[in-house]
């Protein structure tokens, strides 16, 4: 509140801060840390920059396209729209003004992350004031018109959803689908590019806009850099397959024809109606075999509040994008450490397991916290009424969502630890071992997550600062709780060179740590007042 | 423990108290949302709590519901503390609350299982409480779709069977029909009616309809800036303002009634 009410100051500030950073933080910083490497990787660095920076570029380009996309999805509000057209409003101006809303922001971000690629060009090719007003100028209009595209998108995207609880839940799933789905197909490209090269006779990459800006960015710092006339021929000659000129007449033709399609495709947008199945009437059928088992197992007055969590958990999609991004992420952990720099030294018997479990278990032990504890556990204040008005409906409800997240918790533990075991070629043994200590680092963030989240509930609204804090509060305890397991753990290991014992001990203190949490956090949502 | 309570919910004989307060207040920070509310609330009646919005209605139920700590004062609802015994109270008593907090993703049928296994009732004789209020709702068509694709109506309406489903002796209904069109106001009406005649549970009503208040409810309190400023029969309430009927009543206590010539004053 206070900040909102300095905002008239702040904003100003940050705009300052950024161009400051802009024009010497970040040359400075990105000079230091590339002088270091020595001559020898200048030399290699401004060789190889024209083709760095298009991948560089596709990954801010698809940043600033989709974090828009993702941040409107996860609060889609389409009701507003009824009321600016029940005004005397165009939906052109709209789309415009929603537009302009984002730029703030979005329009910061963008300065920021060019200024490190604008601050790279400049330390390999010493590029002139000039040359690097130029680049800014170039890459700010980049981004806007990919602010506007973004925006474009997003609004189809709500339209073609609408506002429903169905259609709000689509919506946060996409939100959180969006990042695999844009950036694997993008990185996969680029991978794939080279070898495609020759029968294309061109690289894939070309057909993208993140490539031509890429290569206008390298045409103007070489051209206004203090390079040799024959090493500014020869970068183009090797580099570019397009002219720059003709790059520079894509970007525009690129950028009006985005401006262009936007403004005339306002109308339509808005009017497009629901067709993701935001509307459909879903009838539940008969219970499957899992499900009649919980309740079976836990009785008929507590087996139903169990089945009763498993549902409403399990039914939301935005739930399952969550712990499928989670699940995701893990399995590039082990993919990391067989093809990436640890590569060399898959073979030892100790470390590669021992960091497979570190960071497989710390990665699962903050989403299990956060997807499980932050945005799972109560919708809104009117659930938790509905608990509160029956006797010790609260603790029955906690401890039903618990138990359930730690039953979905075996097979979030079991596939990316029998994956990694399976690539990396672990013994069975250790298989069990990797799967045991991830388990328990999930029960930990479960533990925690859930009983801060009961201690100040921030039920689904994840722009509150509840959210914040909680998030925050959740990643930094279950670090703290993995770090006190660790200790003894490694102790153990350097002093007894065992594996199991080691990772057993290293794997005890985090659920007791977030056993305490949750018990505190269970009661205080219990006394508390619902006003 | 159990035995004792419905003992003594048994033996409590028309007429007797099933609300008491005295003294009671509730201040939120500088706000004081209940003044000294003195109230006395009698087994099988049909009390209407009126008032205007943030008058301290919903905050006195909350109280009375065990849900809400007083400041001041005390209270027992069914001869239980609400200060000590509060789970005992939710045993007892039902609630619906001003704003429904429905789980979107379970259906009608799932919902009214997980209210009733929070209030320790299961088995056949749930499922045929369910179905039974169900039909009488008039949703059976709709039993088995997710709460989500409801409409603000149909979600009230499950709501209201949710509050009955464990037969309390007591029930707090905030706003029951604000969300309801005319046929299901009625029959929600007519519920109240019956089960207050027939079984003796006792209906404390927040609403601002007159006119449901009036056909409902056998006494009426009115609450303004929470204090109880009225008590008595809508009659006795309409004879005493001298008005015509109870909104008219309503009006001459808690103010509101405005001139035609302030009505349009706003465009100039």
């Amino acid at each position: 509140m206070k900040l909102h009410k300095a905002r008239k100051i702040l904003y100003p500030v940050l705009v300052a801060a950024c161009i400051l950073f802009s024009l010497f933080g970040s040359s400075t910083i990105i000079g230091f840390f590339l002088g270091e490497f020595g001559e020898g990787f200048e030399i290699m660095l401004a060789t190889s920059l024209p083709g760095l920076m298009r991948t560089f570029m596709l990954v801010i380009w698809l940043f600033i396209l989709v974090i828009p996309i993702t941040n409107t999805l996860e609060s889609t509000k389409t009701d507003q729209w009824d009321i600016l057209h029940s005004s005397n409003v165009r939906s052109r101006d709209i789309l415009f003004g929603t537009y302009l809303g984002k730029l703030p922001i979005y329009g910061l971000i963008s300065l920021v992350l060019s200024s490190v690629l604008v601050a790279t060009f400049v330390h390999a090719y010493n590029v002139s004031i000039l040359g690097q007003l130029l680049m800014y100028t170039v890459i700010i209009l980049f981004a806007l018109t990919t602010i506007w595209m973004a925006n474009v998108i997003a609004t189809a995207i709500q339209a073609r959803i609408g506002q429903s609880p169905r259609g709000d839940d689509i919506s946060k799933a996409l939100s959180w689908a969006m990042v695999p789905i844009m950036f694997i197909p993008s990185m996969g490209a680029i991978y794939w590019s080279s070898s495609l090269v020759a029968l294309m006779g061109l690289e894939l990459s070309m057909i993208l806009p993140s490539t031509w800006i890429a290569d206008v960015l390298t045409w103007i710092s070489v051209t206004s850099s203090s390079l040799p006339p024959s090493s500014i021929v020869n970068i183009q000659t090797y580099w570019f397959q397009f002219s720059p000129l003709l790059n520079l007449a894509l970007i525009c033709m690129f950028c009006v024809a985005v401006y262009y399609f936007g403004f005339r495709s306002a109308d339509n947008l808005y009017t497009l109606s629901s067709g993701l199945g935001a509307q459909k009437v879903i009838t539940v059928g008969s219970e499957n075999m899992a499900i009649r088992g919980v309740r079976r197992l836990f009785g008929a007055k507590f087996g139903v509040i169990m089945v009763t969590s498993f549902k409403d958990y399990t039914r939301k999609l935005q739930n399952v994008a969550k712990i499928s991004y989670a699940v995701f992420l893990s399995l590039m952990i082990p993919l990391l450490l067989a093809f990436g720099p640890f590569a060399t030294i898959v073979n030892d018997p100790i470390f590669i397991p021992v960091m497979t479990c570190l960071s497989i278990g710390m990665m699962l032990g903050i989403f299990g916290g956060i997807v499980f504890g932050g945005i799972g556990l109560l919708d809104s204040q009117d659930q938790l009424w509905i608990l509160k008005s029956s006797p010790n409906g609260v603790s029955k409800f906690i401890a039903a969502r618990v138990l359930s997240y730690i039953m979905l918790g075996i097979i979030i533990a079991i596939i990316p630890g029998v994956f990694a075991g399976i690539l990396l070629q672990f013994d069975v043994a250790t298989i069990v071992i990797t799967v045991l200590y991830v388990y328990s680092i999930i029960i930990s963030g479960i533990f925690i997550g859930v009983g801060i989240t009961a201690f100040n509930p921030s039920y689904e609204d994840t722009s509150s600062g509840a959210f914040v804090v909680n998030t925050i509060a959740t990643i930094f305890i279950t670090m703290i709780a993995l770090i006190v397991g660790l200790i003894p753990g490694i102790l153990m290991a350097i002093t007894q060179g065992v594996l199991g014992p080691a990772l057993t001990i290293a794997a005890i203190p985090g659920p007791i740590i977030g056993l305490v949490i949750l018990f505190a956090g269970t009661i205080k949502l219990n006394i508390s007042e619902v006003v | 423990m159990n035995y004792f309570r419905q003992e003594k919910v048994g033996i409590m004989a028309r007429n007797s108290s099933v609300i008491r307060t005295e003294g009671l207040s509730k201040s939120f920070g500088s706000v004081q949302a209940v003044r000294n509310l003195d109230l006395e609330v009698f087994s099988g009646s049909r009390f209407g709590f009126l008032g205007p919005n943030g008058a301290g209605k919903t905050t006195t139920v909350r109280i009375l519901s065990g849900l809400l700590k007083q400041t001041s004062g005390s209270a027992s609802v069914c001869g239980f503390d609400v200060s000590t015994q509060r789970n005992d109270i939710k045993a007892i008593t039902g609630l619906l609350p001003e704003s429904p907090g429905l789980y979107s993703k379970l259906s009608a049928v799932e919902f009214l299982e997980f209210i009733g296994a929070l209030n320790n009732l299961s088995g056949d004789s749930l499922s045929k409480r369910i179905d039974s209020l169900l039909g009488m709702l008039g949703l059976e068509g709709r039993r088995n779709d997710l709460l989500e694709s409801y409409s603000s109506g149909m979600k009230q309406k499950v709501l209201v069977a949710s509050t009955l489903l464990h037969e309390p002796k007591l029930v707090f209904l905030d706003e029951p029909t604000s969300r309801l069109d005319p046929s299901a106001s009625a029959l929600v009406k007519d519920l109240i009616l019956v089960l207050a005649e027939e079984t003796e549970t006792t209906f404390f009503i927040c609403t601002h309809m007159t006119n449901f208040a009036e056909d409902t409810c056998d006494i009426i309190g009115i609450i303004n800036d929470g204090a109880l400023t009225t008590l008595g029969s809508p009659q006795d309430i309409i004879d005493q303002t001298g008005a015509n009927d109870l909104e008219e009543a309503y009006l001459k206590i808690v103010g509101g009634q405005v001139d035609r010539e302030k009505l349009l004053s706003w465009r100039q």
